[in-house]
Formats: C-alpha cells, structure tokens, sequence
C-alpha cells in the first residue's frame, strides 16, 4: 500500500474517476452533448496519460501483485481506448435517434472501459474477476439499454444468466487452485502449480469454461448470436472489440505467467476448441440473413484464429494476437459502426437491406466492403496481415492441422462476407420502395473513414505497428 | 522502375477511371485504352532493352531488378525482376489487357467506371503474379488479382454469374491459402536453417528439405497452381467463370489467369522441390492426358458457345501440364509457346463468342447456322482461330503442341502418343464449331452486322501474331531459353544437391523447425 | 471437530438437495436458507466468524428474505392467497425447523462447550479481514465500488420507467 507508484497508477485512477465525474455532471446538468463531449474528453486524458507512461521507459512493476503495469498493458489500454472513442462517436448519433434518456449510456460505457482496462492488465485473481464483473455488469444494462426493444431486453437478460454462470465456474476453478496451490496471483500459481493432480486440473478445467463462455469459443457459444442480435449495434461493437478482446489478453497473461501450456491436455483442449470454433463459426454463419448474427458466428470463428495463436506459444504468438487483436477491433468496430451510422431509428440489420447501397452511397459502402475484406483477410487490409501473423505462428510451431482449419475457415469465410458485398452491389429494381436507410451522421462517416484508411494503412504499411508490438516485452 | 511503372499504371488508371466517370461520362473506357496502351508500351520498351542485351551476360536470365524493403521485419520485400520468362508473360498481359479494354468498349453499357478499375486492377495483379520475386508480394498480387475478377464476373456476368463468382473465388481462394500455408512452411525452414528469415525467391530456391517436407510444402503450391491452371478434378470452376464471365472477362480469365498456374508451376514448384515434382511426374501427366481427352470429349458436347471454348482450354492446359513434367528444355519451350499461343487463340475465340452473343443474344451454338453468307468477316476470324485450336501446322499452336510432344517423346514416349490423340480429338470439336455457327442453313431471322472496323481490328491483330509466331517462334523461343535453362537445372543437375545428398543433410536440420 | 464439520457439511446437503428439488418456490427458498445457514456454520468452524457472520446476516437474512418476499408478492390475486395459506402450514415448516435444530444444537454446542478453532486453523476475525482489505488489497475495495457503482446505475436506468404497479391490495379488480 505505501509503495503504490500513483504516477504507474494515474491512467487506471483517471479512468476510475471519469464514471463518476460523469455521474455528477449529470446530477447537475442532464444534456446528452454535454454528457457524450465530458466522456470523450475524459477518455483523450485517459489515451494522453498512457501516452506518456509510454513513452517513460520504466520497469514492468506490479501494484500489491493485483496489477501489472508494463507496456503489453499499456498497449492494450490504449487500443481499448481508441476503440472506445471510437465507439462513442458511433453511439451519440444512434443513441440520438433510439433512447429517450442516454446520459446513462456514458457512465456504464466508462465502467465497462474501467472493468476492461483491470482486466487486461491483471495478474491476480481478484483483479480478474473484479474487471470481468465490472465489465458484465455494465454489459448487462448496455445490452438491454433500448428497453424499447425486446430483442434488447431479452439480450441482456440471456447474457446476464449466461455470464453469471460462467463466473460461477469461474470462480469455482479458481477456488479450486487456489486450495491446490494456496495462491491467488498468477505467478505463485505458476510456480506450485507444476504437479499435476486432480484438483488442479478440474480448477484449470473450470476456468477455461468460465473463459470459453466469455470468449464465445464453441462449445460455449451459443449465447453470441442473441446477444449481438440484441444489443445496440454500438454495443455489439464493444462486446465484439473491447470486452472480447480484453479477455484474451488475460487469458494471454495467465497461460504465460502459469505456463500453462506445460500441461498437455490444455493444449489439446485448446486446440479441439479451435478448431470447432473456426469451423462450426464459419458454417453457421452460411445461412445467417441478419447482418448482426452473421458478425456473431463470424466472430467465433475469429476467436478460433486468436486462439490457435495463443496456442502457438511461441514469442511469435502473442506478437500474432496482438496484431490480430488490432486489426480486428478496427475492422469490427467498423463493420457495426456502419450498421449504426444511418440517421434513422433502428438499424439495418438485414443482409437485404443493404442491397444496392455501392450505388448510392458508394464512399460508405467501400469502407463496408474493405472493412469485411478485412475481417476475411484479403490482402491490402490489416486484416489480412493479421491473419497472416497468425498462419505464420501457428506454422512456426508445427501446428499444420491448425493452421490448414483456418485456412479451410476463411474459406468458407469468403462465402458469407462475399455474400454481403454481393448485396451491395446488386442494385435496386426502379420500381422498389425508397430505401429505408436514413441520412448519414456526419461525425459517423468521419470516424468511419478514418477507420476505413487505418485498416488499409495497417494493411499496407504494417511495419510500423509491427515494430511497435515487437518493443513490447511480454510481462 | 519500368517495373513498377508497370503494374502502377494499371492500379492508377483504375482509380482515376473510376474517379473521372464520376464527372465525365464515358470517359472510363478512355482512361482504361489510355493506361492499357501505357503498359502496352511499357512492356514493348522493355522487350526491346532486352533484346538490345547479351542473354548471357545476365545471371540466372533476370535482367531487370526492383527492389525496396518493405516489411523488414518478416524479411517481405518490394522486390520485383523480370527475366525471359516473365518478360514473355509480361507482353502477353500488355497485349490481352488492351484487347480486354477494346472489346469491352462497345460491350459495356453501365457502371463503367467501376468495369474499368476492376479490369484494369486484374491486369495489374496479373502483372504483379508475373514480376514479383518475393514470395509474400507473390502471393498478395496472387489474391489481389481475384477480387476485382471476382467483381468482373458477379457485376458484368450473364445470368448464372453469381454461382459462377462464387465458384470461382472460393476454389481460387482455397488454392491460395494452401499456398499461403506452404510458403510460410517453407520461410520457417529456410529461416531456421540459415538463420535469415526472408521470402525472397533467390534465398528461399536454396531451402534444403527432406523428401517428406518437400513432398508437403509442394502439395500447398501445387494445388493452388493446378486449381489455376486447370488440372482435371479441379477444373470445375473454370466452365462457369469463362461462361458467365463478360467478354473481356473471359479473355483474360482464359489468356492470362489460367497462366499464371503454368507459371507458378515453372517458377516456383519444380526449382523449389525438383526431387518431390520428378516424384509425381507421372500421375501428372496422366492427369494431363485424361484432361485432354476428358476436356475435348467435354468441349464436343458443350452447346453453350463459351463453355465450349471454356472446355476447350481444360483440353489445351492438359498438354502444358504434360510438357511441364516431361522436364526437358524442348518441352518447357514449347509450353512457354503454348501459353502464348492459347492466350491468343483462346481470348480471341472468346472475343468473337463475345461478339456473337451481343449480336444474337444466345450463346447456344444449335440457334446459330449458316453465319458465314451474313457475316464472312466474322467467319474468316472464325476459321484461322478454329484452325488454330486445333494445332494446324503454321500457326502458333502447331508449334507449341509440337515442341510439347516432342520435349515429352524423349521422356515419355506413351505419354506423348497418348497425348497426340487429343490433337485429333481437338480437331473433332473445333471443327464442329465452324459446322455449327458458321456454316448450314441459317436459321436466324434477323441479320446480325459483321465486325465493326475496331473489332476487326483487334481480331486481325491476334491472327496476325499467330501466324507470324507460327511461321517464326524464334523471338519466344529464344527470350525464354535463358531463363527454361537455369529453372531447368535445378531439376537436372545434380551439383545442387542430388536425391541423397539433400536427405543427409536434413536429417540434422528437419528438427529445427518444430517448436 | 471433524464430526462437527460433517454434520454441518450434511445438513448443508440435504437442504440445497431439497431447495433444487420442491416444486414450489417458497418451500425452496426456506430451505435455501437452510443451506446458506449451515454453511455459515461451516466458516465457524473453520475458524472465520467474521465470514460466518457475513453469511448470515447478507445472504440469509437479506437477501433470502427479500426474495421470499418479491416470490410471494408476485403472486397475485384471490386464488394465490388460499395457496399462500396451504404453503405456510405447518408441515412446510417440519423439514426446515428440523435441520435448522441440528444447526442450532451444533452451534450451542460449539460456543458452550468447545470454542476453540480445529488444529492447524488460525480464527480470522472481523480486524484482520479489516486490515486485508484496506491494506494490500484496497485496490480491489475500490474495484468493487466501481462495480456496484455499474450495478446500481444499470438497475436505476432500467427500472426508471414509470410503469404502473398494480398491487393486489390496491387494485384488486384490475387483476381477474
């Protein structure tokens, strides 16, 4: 407690303190601008303050063994809040057009970043499942924040019982190693945790369905699609980048801290669970006419990818996921963008509805277009270098079965996406009803170019950010 | 920078077409004429440079480099050469990109300015697959020539395109991953072994393998390459994507796609896994013949103008595929030929099916008849091109399918009389062509207008080149020779590391590259 | 001891096995607190009073009893207050009052006779667990407010809108 560096601390204290900043501006001033410009700006201090941590060079230091605060950390915090700048921009307009009361929105939305933001860099127990629950907590009410809605409510109640569950698996696999191993911080684990025996083993076990569920991996599955249909399509986007994402970059810390992957059997289950995913998400994907649904399966099969990385385990593979982890939260963050941009209540959800949108709107539907090439990987695109990191990882540590089943994945990946883009372009008989899309919010179309150029930025000019993410030394 | 200037003019040319449509009408197909004839131009400058130079003053046939670092982390270049070989394809491309752009001329009707960035950015993929010699740049212009295909076909196609698309990319795109998968097989154990992690073609040919890892990695190009070309169980796209393809689409789907697979097979497969390709020669080349024949016998019962030249190409490609694995410089000569020759031959028959469908609108053969009386320029087209499909002696391929069959007599001789029935089938099928369309009665009502004076024009150009390459295919012949003589030699000089001496050596390495 | 820690472990058994198995609500409630009581009982025993405390008076005393109460007033209407009646006759009482006894005995028995801790066990009471949190792990305290602060502005938004409640004793006609 007396050793508390506040100056490593000062960009998890700013974030703290941003909700409730928020919460007394409201209390005083109920005005969705006013709200909606207070968040923004509290998330650029946050992204300045990570900045310059950043830029000190500073030894990796633990908080009381709860945090980690070093640069792999960082780097995510400061991808989570990107993204969530990001995300707001996308919310105000569709909150505008959706929800009588949206100040609220903003509160949770900080929690949520908070939660993320302890999670990704954790290193104990308490701290990981703290962040987990922050972050559901706030998920929950986000989900079902268009109480209009019954898919929404509906949403948030699916993902309230389902995430409650697997953190009581969670938490049951934790108790379980802590009485083989007495410890709660990753690294005691790690070093008592070296016998195999049965009750480590079912603790390991329990944990990985508890981190199965929250990362949508088949079998824990199921609750993705409901739960993307449900939410708000800014929500969606923040379940897909930020709350995923910021999972696997636990599960990342834990696996390297633990070594766990010294136990075989966490790899084979690993491996089987990557492989079901990225096929069975790919398939099911196939027939989905709801955009947000075919995003979901989409999703599982790309939390497939980021797991044959991590299974890689080599120094290769937390480089792959994190470039993976990039390029993914801008194409996805994109993609539900774009569903959520139009000036219109309600979304466009159905494939259908995008039909001859490249002929109308041709700059929108171009970044909609390079935003799925990207989430399927076709060159030029961040995600396809993505993917590529993470084929040459799989590839570098032998694991040609995985490596050939994401290949076989995109494959069918391509179908689907190419399905999307078909839609786009196909156009519209003279004689069909106007189209229901809205007007575009400016400030959508702004941020959505930008993400747009930095998918092919990344794409084309990886070598930066590669540079970047190999500085990085892994806790 | 030639090189570059190369594959930049087409990509910028498809931008500024499409940008310019969008204020002027009707000036896309001008950018697209203006950028094709540019690298038209391009690559003849370049042809001449290469003939004002001693071949064997050059290393390894490569007289042109281009080269910057690009991702240096993985060891990815910008690294584009062109030798013989890649020159030859280079002038094929230039040349069928700017009869792609004038048949479309009159062809295309809507959305033209998205056409022209599409056709004009296949070409520049094309281009790329041709010039790049580094492994990634390879496989990223290998993917990037697809997607603007894939638009060409699902926009501009006839009835069936969206399943033709779809067809097409998906079996493509699965190709390309395996390639994906193997080239990266390959960059690790070249990396592990030498310590130097790059995908450059010159560091990655001297990857010494196993006989069981360079039986695997080749399998991922090979596939990839033989759904390209078409070898037989994988042709199952092409008949689609040529007949729904638009015409220009068509041209170069059969002129330029399909070589990139015989290409790919040159350059890469059989110097990076001399041993493992010599393993499989000859499955391969009784799949080349069952192709044949099976594409013939396939082509004859087409009724569908398009499908029916599309089989026919499945039926061509089967002798490449003989003359690839006959190993041998006469045979690789002749496939180099045979490459050039189809392309011409092949895309200008689907220019004038192209032709008759706009003018008729059907493209099934049995509503035709009798066409020549209407249209005898038209006609004459069809028979030198007829004639040239099925290899008659003074057009370019009688001299490709010669020098093939000869290469592989030396080898294989069953092969090559196996091989040879093709010819005859070939001539069964094309000539039912010219009995179909052209002559009987004319049972069509309305009169169709012959070829105007541009596409007579274009087609001249192309019989031109066939019979001048029929009669002289030295300029080929002699351009490849440089660069057939130093790919060849990985296969048949041993001093690169025999059968056992490669064995030995990676018995000691195979572990390095498992984690 | 350790005979004591079975029978508590046993009647913790029991009764959640009787909780997931009624078909009524109320009776599995009762005996869900039941449960939370005995394993209260359990942290006694090995030597957290401060926890065991916790157990009860959160879990069993308020959260329980709020459900009991939000079960049985969702109940609505003429008939449910006959059937209210019939669940809260003395039979429903016996099974619960029962292992509630045991508890008790054990619990009387533990304070009376035999208040010192199992071997090997250390009694952690109310200061250290204090001293924990505010000391090494004061961050994760403040963690937990920021969740409750989540919690709580999700359930305000949610719940915000004013929806007509009708009780059955306000509003008894609306209801048949």
């Amino acid at each position: 407690m007396e050793n508390i560096d506040f100056n490593l601390l000062s960009p998890l204290i700013l974030l703290a303190v941003a909700p409730v900043a928020t919460l007394m501006v409201i209390a005083i001033y109920r005005n969705h601008t006013v709200t909606f410009c207070l968040a923004v700006i509290l998330l650029v201090l946050f992204l300045i303050d990570c900045f310059r941590l950043w830029s000190l060079s500073f030894d990796n230091q633990m908080v009381d063994d709860l945090l980690m605060i070093d640069k792999f950390g960082l780097f995510f915090m400061i991808l989570i809040a990107i993204g969530g700048i990001l995300i707001l921009f996308i919310s105000y307009s569709y909150l505008n057009n959706n929800v009588k009361v949206a100040e609220e929105f903003y509160v949770l939305f900080l929690t949520a970043l908070v939660g993320a933001v302890v999670l990704v860099s954790s290193i104990h127990f308490a701290t990981l499942f703290l962040g987990l629950e922050i972050l559901s907590i706030s998920l929950y009410a986000m989900i079902a924040y268009t109480r209009e809605w019954k898919n929404s409510i509906e949403g948030g109640l699916k993902y309230l019982i389902l995430a409650a569950g697997s953190s009581a698996f969670l938490l049951f696999g934790m108790g379980l190693i802590y009485l083989q191993t007495g410890a709660l911080d990753f690294e005691a684990i790690g070093s008592s945790l070296e016998k195999v025996n049965l009750i480590s083993t079912a603790g390991l076990a329990m944990m990985l369905v508890g981190i199965g569920f929250k990362l949508g991996l088949v079998p824990f599955h199921i609750w993705t699609p409901d739960i993307y249909q449900g939410a708000p399509a800014p929500v969606t986007a923040l379940i897909a980048s930020v709350s995923k994402g910021s999972m696997v970059v636990v599960l990342v810390r834990f696996l390297h801290t633990t070594n766990s992957q010294q136990f075989a059997w966490i790899i084979w289950t690993f491996s089987a669970m990557a492989i079901a995913s990225m096929l069975i998400g790919s398939l099911l994907a196939l027939k989905q006419s709801n955009l947000k649904r075919l995003l979901a399966y989409s999703s599982i099969a790309h939390l497939g990818y980021l797991l044959v990385a991590i299974i890689a385990g080599s120094d290769f593979s937390v480089e792959a996921v994190t470039y993976y982890l990039v390029a993914y939260f801008i194409s996805i963050i994109g993609a539900f963008g774009i569903l959520s941009i139009f000036n219109s209540t309600g979304e466009i959800e159905q494939v259908s509805d995008l039909q001859g949108m490249f002929w109308t709107r041709p700059w929108l539907s171009v970044i909609f277009g390079v935003m799925f090439f990207s989430l399927v990987g076709i060159p030029l695109t961040a995600g396809f270098i993505g993917k590529f990191y993470v084929v040459m990882a799989a590839v570098n540590s032998g694991l040609w079965a995985l490596a050939i089943t994401l290949v076989v994945s995109s494959a069918i990946g391509l179908y689907y996406y190419l399905r999307v883009i078909k839609t786009m372009l196909t156009p519209v008989a003279k004689d069909a009803p106007k189209s229901a899309l809205g007007q575009l919010s400016t400030m959508g179309l702004v941020v959505m170019s930008i993400l747009g150029l930095l998918v092919i930025w990344f794409g084309v000019f990886p070598s930066q950010l590669i540079a970047v993410i190999r500085s990085i030394e892994v806790l | 920078m030639i090189l570059v200037a190369l594959i930049s003019t087409l990509v910028l040319g498809g931008l500024l077409a499409m940008l310019l449509e969008k204020w002027v009408t009707g000036s896309a197909k001008w950018v697209g004429l203006v950028a094709s004839l540019l690298t038209m131009s391009l690559a003849g400058s370049l042809w001449i440079q290469y003939t004002g130079i001693d071949a064997s003053t050059v290393s390894n046939g490569v007289f042109m480099v281009f080269k910057k670092p690009w991702i240096p982390e993985f060891g990815i270049e910008f690294h584009l050469e062109v030798d013989g070989l890649g020159l030859v394809m280079v002038m094929l491309t230039g040349f069928l990109g700017l009869v792609a752009v004038l048949i479309s001329w009159s062809q295309v009707k809507h959305k033209e300015g998205f056409y022209y960035l599409n056709l004009l950015w296949t070409l520049a993929g094309i281009m790329g697959v041709f010039l790049a010699f580094d492994l990634f740049l390879f496989y990223l212009f290998w993917e990037v020539m697809l997607v603007p295909m894939y638009f060409l076909i699902s926009i501009w196609g006839s009835a069936n395109r969206i399943y033709a698309a779809y067809k097409f990319f998906i079996y493509t795109q699965i190709g390309g991953l395996l390639m994906l998968v193997a080239l990266l097989g390959l960059y690790f154990l070249n990396g592990s072994s030498t310590g130097v992690y790059s995908f450059n073609y010159w560091d990655l040919i001297k990857t010494v393998l196993t006989t069981e890892q360079s039986m695997w990695l080749m399998w991922g190009f090979l596939i990839a390459f033989l759904i390209k070309l078409p070898v037989l169980p994988l042709h199952n796209w092409l008949p689609d994507a040529h007949g729904e393809a638009p015409t220009a689409g068509s041209v170069i789907l059969a002129g330029l796609l399909l070589k990139t697979g015989a290409y790919g097979i040159l350059r890469f497969v059989v110097p990076f896994f001399p041993d493992a390709s010599q393993s499989i020669a000859m499955p391969a080349m009784i799949l080349g013949v069952c192709g044949i024949l099976y594409g013939a016998k396939l082509a004859f019962a087409q009724t569908d103008m398009k499908r029916l030249v599309a089989y026919t190409s499945v039926s061509h490609m089967g002798f490449v595929i003989i003359g690839i694995f006959a190993f041998n410089q006469l045979a690789w000569q002749g496939v180099i030929m045979q490459l050039v020759a189809h392309g011409l031959s092949t895309g200008a028959l689907f220019v004038l099916a192209g032709i008759l469908y706009q003018r008729t609108g059907t493209r099934d053969i049995r509503k035709y008849g009798g066409l020549w009386a209407t249209v005898p320029r038209m006609g004459v087209a069809g028979l030198i091109l007829v004639l040239a499909s099925l290899g008659l002696p003074g057009l370019a391929n009688f001299v490709a399918e010669f020098m093939t069959l000869a290469g592989t007599f030396t080898t294989t001789p069953i092969i090559a009389i196996a091989a040879a029935i093709g010819l005859i089938a070939a001539a069964v099928y094309s000539l039912r062509i010219m009995q179909k369309v052209f002559y009987g009665q004319d049972t069509a009502s309305e009169k169709i207008s012959d070829l105007s004076s541009m596409e007579t024009l274009t087609i001249a150009t192309v019989v031109f080149l066939l019979i001048y390459l029929g009669l002289n295919p030295g300029p080929i012949t002699r351009t490849v020779e440089p660069s057939i003589k130093q790919l060849i030699s990985q296969v048949e000089t041993p001093d690169k590391g025999g059968f056992s001496y490669r064995t030995q050596v990676n018995n000691k390495s195979s572990s390095n590259g498992k984690h | 001891m350790i005979a004591l820690f079975y029978i508590a472990a046993f009647v913790a058994v029991i009764s959640t096995l009787m909780a997931i198995t009624r078909f009524n609500a109320v009776h599995a409630l009762i005996y869900l607190v039941v449960s939370l009581l005995s394993v209260a009982v359990i942290f006694y025993l090995l030597g957290a009073p401060f926890a065991a405390a916790l157990e009860v008076i959160i879990y069993a005393g308020a959260i329980m009893v709020l459900l009991i109460f939000m079960v049985m007033m969702l109940h609505l209407g003429e008939t449910s207050i006959q059937q209210e009646k019939q669940w809260l006759n003395w039979s429903v009482w016996l099974g619960p009052g029962f292992l509630s006894l045991i508890l008790l005995v054990e619990m009387s028995y533990l304070l009376v006779v035999s208040n010192e801790p199992g071997e090997g066990l250390t009694v952690v009471d109310a200061t250290q667990v204090g001293i924990a949190l505010y000391g090494p792990y004061i961050i994760t305290v403040e963690l937990a407010a920021i969740l409750l602060l989540a919690g709580i502005v999700g359930a305000y938004y949610l719940g915000q809108e004013k929806r007509r409640v009708l009780h059955r004793f306000l509003n008894q006609e609306d209801n048949d």
